[in-house]
């Protein structure tokens, strides 16, 4: 039996008096693509928010790579996030300020183990690795859509986590990019031996995945390899 | 690529709302060097009349007119301090010395001259002999005089000339540039306290009024130390009564205050004043920039910065701001102290520090001393303007990001 990366058990979450999460119970083996479908407002987004440890859950457990999140604070969180998880948004989410190496640095400022050079040597390889090398001290603002994605890949994929979360990653890009970007996330994703769990609506990613969690108003409504 | 960095890289792409930020810092700490180097210079102005004559007080007390104004008078009109009140005064906490003299005019129908007879200490002979001229300075026992240079010129006399003061003929051995000291208790003719008092108990018009001894003085020039200066004044004043005449820089203080409102006092309020209305907008520039930032703010949570981290960048960020404000407000400061150079402060001296008869048609003019002094920075308040900036940079962030947001997925989930 493979080991368990996430795991979620009776999680409920409410935004005032909606009932977003309702009892969401499963479990994400290591190594292992799940996507997690549903129309909007099904509450997969704020599930995935919840295994993040952004959002916090009202009540129920969430163990990421064997610690239960309930019982952390702020700063265990943080450090949780810095080494285990790196996640890629709808929208990208880059530093406008910065460079595509200066936003792939960013998770790695407080890593004091490891050498400045190091830490940039791995920022660049990633940066090649996702066909950047040639555009890694452009600004998000001269980057195209799908070149800011792979630089959040690639910024998300820096601090090598065990778990890899998106949400939504192809939902700000045209099909023929989208289809590019996940098919360069899987890559990553295996090559780099991370749990991968992708929130989306769109059917066709969903069905290259190891499993699929489907949502419906905040339960899962079919767990399915 | 460090936290320094992007501090760096995050104010220059906000370059305009980080402009205004600095912009802020400097005029705060711009008004508050500059306003407290100009309060300090008017301070020191104000004080420059009474301190050239060694002195920080000025005590005469009020007498009456002689029967004619002939011969040798005490001047203004001003009576005798009595040895009650000389002892009295140099008893006082924090007064220093208490230097004794006789100020009197001597009056002809063609001309007059003013004499002062003082006692041989820093306050009396000790601040001419740094402005001798020509010839040697007076000893306490001399009978021989120092003559105002202008007045020299004016009267043809020279070192080795004599000079009529009442009935006795004095040598003049030296020439002082007495103007250079300002005008306050300035003379024509300058001896020794011991034979001034011998011209005045022997001078029909002060006998007249005063039974005038050989020991008495009209004048005092009282050394303070200046914490006390407040307090020796009130004294002097409540133990003189009425009549006394007590003169020091709080009277210059008093009479300018009408005209120049940048005393030390108000200097300090406009510039406190100021740096709230500056430390009001950095706060607010700060609480924008972070609204701006909220969502900045949560992509750096959710890539594995503590709020701790977070809150040092951006604290790092404003103390950049801050130093850059600080720094530009101390050029300015620098550069508009140096243009500027001096201020000039034209005082009316009170008729009783005149050395001219009131009578006397030039009398008004003479009453006047413009009062140069040169601007200058101060480091101790550019320290405290720099702390204070930099605190206030410092605790506009610590305070707009005392916690985490409760939700940051929510600024970064999908639509």
């Amino acid at each position: 039996m493979s080991e368990t990366a996430i795991q979620v058990e009776g999680v409920t979450k409410l935004y005032g008096t909606l009932e977003v999460l309702r009892g969401v119970d499963f479990s994400i083996p290591a190594g292992s693509f799940t996507a997690i479908i549903g129309k909007s407002g099904s509450g997969k987004s704020t599930l995935l928010g919840v295994i993040s440890g952004l959002e916090k859950a009202d009540s129920g457990r969430v163990i990421v790579q064997g610690q239960d999140l309930s019982s952390f604070d702020e700063v265990r969180m943080a450090n949780l996030r810095r080494r285990a998880v790196g996640i890629v948004f709808q929208s990208f989410n880059l530093i406008p300020s910065l460079s595509a190496l200066e936003n792939t640095l960013l998770p790695t400022f407080f890593d004091a183990d490891t050498p400045a050079a190091a830490r940039r040597r791995r920022a660049v390889d990633l940066l090649e690795q996702v066909g950047l090398g040639e555009r890694m001290h452009h600004r998000p603002s001269e980057l195209s859509g799908g070149e800011q994605q792979r630089v959040a890949m690639a910024r998300a994929l820096v601090n090598k986590p065990a778990i890899l979360l998106a949400d939504e990653p192809t939902g700000n890009l045209d099909d023929e990019t989208g289809a590019a970007i996940l098919e360069l996330l899987l890559a990553m994703s295996r090559a780099h031996a991370t749990t991968l769990v992708v929130v989306t609506h769109d059917r066709d990613i969903a069905a290259k995945a190891d499993t699929i969690i489907e949502m419906k108003d905040g339960r899962i409504q079919h767990d399915h390899a | 690529m460090s936290v320094f960095r992007y501090g760096l890289r995050e104010l220059a792409y906000r370059r305009s709302r980080s402009l205004i930020t600095v912009l802020s810092f400097a005029v705060a700490v711009l008004a508050a060097v500059l306003l407290t180097a100009l309060a300090a210079s008017y301070a020191r102005a104000v004080r420059a009349p009474i301190e050239t004559v060694g002195a920080d007080v000025v005590v005469q007390i009020t007498g009456d007119i002689p029967p004619k104004l002939e011969g040798l008078v005490f001047p203004h009109p001003n009576a005798l301090v009595p040895a009650s009140a000389v002892a009295a005064i140099r008893g006082m906490d924090g007064v220093i010395s208490v230097t004794r003299g006789v100020y009197m005019w001597e009056l002809a129908p063609d001309h007059y001259q003013s004499v002062l007879g003082i006692d041989d200490s820093e306050a009396g002979l000790g601040s001419l002999s740094s402005r001798i001229i020509d010839g040697k300075m007076l000893g306490a026992g001399d009978r021989a005089v120092l003559l105002d240079s202008d007045f020299a010129a004016k009267q043809g006399l020279k070192v080795g000339a004599t000079i009529g003061i009442g009935e006795t003929k004095f040598p003049v051995i030296g020439i002082v540039d007495a103007a250079r000291g300002g005008k306050v208790v300035r003379a024509d003719v300058y001896m020794p306290l011991a034979p001034a008092q011998a011209l005045a108990a022997t001078a029909p018009m002060v006998q007249a009024l005063y039974p005038f001894g050989r020991d008495d003085a009209n004048l005092l020039l009282i050394k303070v130390d200046r914490q006390h200066l407040e307090g020796v004044v009130g004294k002097i004043v409540a133990l003189l009564g009425k009549k006394g005449i007590v003169s020091s820089e709080l009277s210059f203080r008093e009479a300018l205050s009408g005209v120049l409102f940048l005393s030390q006092r108000m200097g300090l309020i406009v510039a406190v004043v100021i740096g709230a209305f500056a430390a009001a907008f950095v706060f607010r520039a700060t609480a924008s920039t972070i609204q701006e930032r909220r969502r900045e703010l949560a992509v750096l949570q959710a890539i594995g910065w503590s709020w701790r981290h977070i809150r040092q960048q951006v604290l790092i960020e404003n103390a950049m701001l801050s130093i850059a404000g600080v720094a530009l407000g101390i050029i300015v400061a620098l550069s508009i102290a140096s243009l500027l150079g001096h201020i000039s402060v034209t005082l009316d001296l009170p008729w009783d520090l005149s050395s001219t008869p009131h009578f006397i048609p030039e009398a008004t003019l003479d009453r006047t001393q413009t009062v140069s002094v040169p601007i200058t920075i101060s480091w101790q308040s550019a320290a405290i303007a720099a702390a204070g900036s930099l605190f206030v940079g410092l605790a506009a962030a610590l305070l707009l990001l005392a916690s985490p947001p409760l939700q940051p997925w929510s600024l970064l989930r999908s639509e």
